[in-house]
């Protein structure tokens, strides 16, 4: 059944939640960077928002997976996208608050799936692209990304015992430039996917496209755009975790392990796993730094972010399921757009409670456990 | 159980190895590229050895370049 304004509303929250997902994500890419001074904060986040733009238009295999491996295409409807889009959204900014580099793909699946469950079932449930495409790369990710940071660091350190201190920090600082540019063409070419994957099955749910259509080219640009945009405004919160939270990185550490990171996303991209590029992002910095020896990784922190991990899905399924339960409850387009109201106002509510302990470009390098200096926050019109 | 029947473990294993190869191939070229750059700037070596600096991280920058061009093969050509 076709409903304009129902799929209008949907795309729009899609484009909303692409927008968080840049934001989110910014960190994977630029931590590093950042941490390290091979570039200043402003210009680290304008240069991956320019690469991830680049690398959203490089493949489209993750979000044919997404539209196709997942969920039963012809019981999906669009009240149930809008309720995932709806978990997974607020799932981001509830993370984001906390400064936890949890996983936007996670969030996303798990919001579908828990919206789909209700309206549908387990039979709605592609259990099998779940568990193959899902669960056991998100399990493998990290480990593998943290093993390859682990041996590069472990190498780059043999190979250049002989080199001078400055040149190496001034060699891999240049390197840093390319190799966060490599990221996020990385993150491009697998999150962005993800949306353009959920918008392509909410256009399939409105009848617009045949089942098993291909991505049209304007969810391609618009997706694209949405994620660049939000990876702009960088996500400061968790680009500090990243950057200094787990360990104090090198300019040698940071290239390696955001090449690493660049190498496990690529070919995942490649056979089409909509992995997440947060986890693949922290296992390769708590990677360099555990096979540096003697150098501190606060393990504590990796357990609470894995902890997070391990709870994204089913929180993000349980979000998509109570917005979806909502929705249908009040019924039609009215219930759509209720959430939508309540949505923005939890997110709202997020944005200015933030704004109390604000982390920016200005300090998002202060060192790790001291109190983070006061940042002047420009007076705001409530939305 | 479950996980083992539905897994392609011989595909999740190639992307796990080309991976890790793909990532330590590049920091290890680019490692090299350095040390080598490192001794050619070194006035303190014999020419030949600066020379030999020279040209190890010319080749180096080439192995990066062509592993970047392979990189974006990989991408574009089967997506």
């Amino acid at each position: 059944m076709h409903n304009t304004l129902l799929l209008a509303i949907v795309v729009a929250v899609a484009l909303a939640f692409d927008f968080t997902n840049g934001f989110h994500d910014t960190a994977n890419a630029v931590a590093p960077t950042i941490a390290t001074g091979a570039l200043k904060p402003r210009m680290a986040v304008a240069l991956s928002s320019v690469f991830n733009l680049v690398g959203a238009f490089l493949s489209l295999k993750v979000a044919a997976t997404i539209a196709s491996a997942l969920v039963a295409q012809n019981l999906v409807t669009l009240p149930v996208i809008f309720a995932g889009l709806i978990g997974a959204t607020a799932w981001n900014v509830t993370t984001w608050y906390f400064a936890i580099p949890s996983s936007s793909s996670h969030a996303l699946i798990g919001g579908v799936i828990g919206a789909m469950l209700v309206l549908a079932g387990g039979h709605a449930v592609l259990w099998s692209g779940l568990i193959s495409k899902v669960i056991v790369p998100a399990g493998l990710a990290p480990l593998v990304a943290m093993i390859a940071a682990a041996v590069a660091i472990f190498s780059a350190k043999r190979l250049t015992t002989k080199v001078d201190r400055d040149t190496s920090s001034m060699g891999y600082r240049f390197g840093q430039i390319g190799s966060s540019s490599l990221l996020s063409i990385a993150h491009g070419t697998n999150d962005a996917q993800k949306t353009m994957g959920v918008v392509t099955l909410a256009l399939i749910a409105n009848g617009t496209l045949a089942s098993n259509s291909s991505t049209p080219a304007w969810v391609v640009v618009s997706c694209a755009f949405a994620i660049a945009m939000g990876t702009f405004f960088g996500g400061w919160r968790i680009i500090r975790t990243m950057g200094h939270g787990f360990t104090h990185l090198t300019p040698q550490q940071g290239f390696a392990a955001q090449i690493a990171s660049s190498a496990v996303i690529l070919t995942s991209s490649h056979m089409g796993l909509p992995l997440s590029t947060t986890h693949v992002a922290t296992g390769s910095i708590v990677g360099v730094g555990a096979a540096t020896p003697g150098q501190p990784v606060r393990w504590r922190l990796v357990r609470d972010v894995a902890m997070a991990w391990v709870i994204t899905l089913p929180a993000a399924g349980l979000f998509g399921a109570l917005s979806y339960y909502l929705a249908h409850l009040i019924g039609g387009t009215y219930g759509v757009t209720v959430l939508a109201i309540v949505a923005a106002a939890y997110v709202t509510f997020l944005l200015r409670r933030s704004r109390r302990h604000v982390i920016s470009a200005a300090n998002v390098n202060d060192l790790w456990g001291e109190p983070v200096a006061p940042v002047e926050v420009p007076t705001v019109v409530a939305a | 159980m479950t996980a083992t029947l539905l897994v392609d473990w011989t595909l999740l294993g190639h992307v796990v190895l080309a991976a890790v190869l793909a990532g330590v191939g590049v920091v290890v070229a680019f490692s090299i590229g350095l040390a080598a750059l490192s001794f050619a700037r070194d006035t303190n070596r014999s020419r030949f050895t600066r020379s030999l600096g020279v040209a190890v991280a010319v080749v180096m920058t080439g192995v990066l370049a062509w592993a970047l061009w392979w990189g974006f093969e990989l991408i574009t050509n089967k997506s």
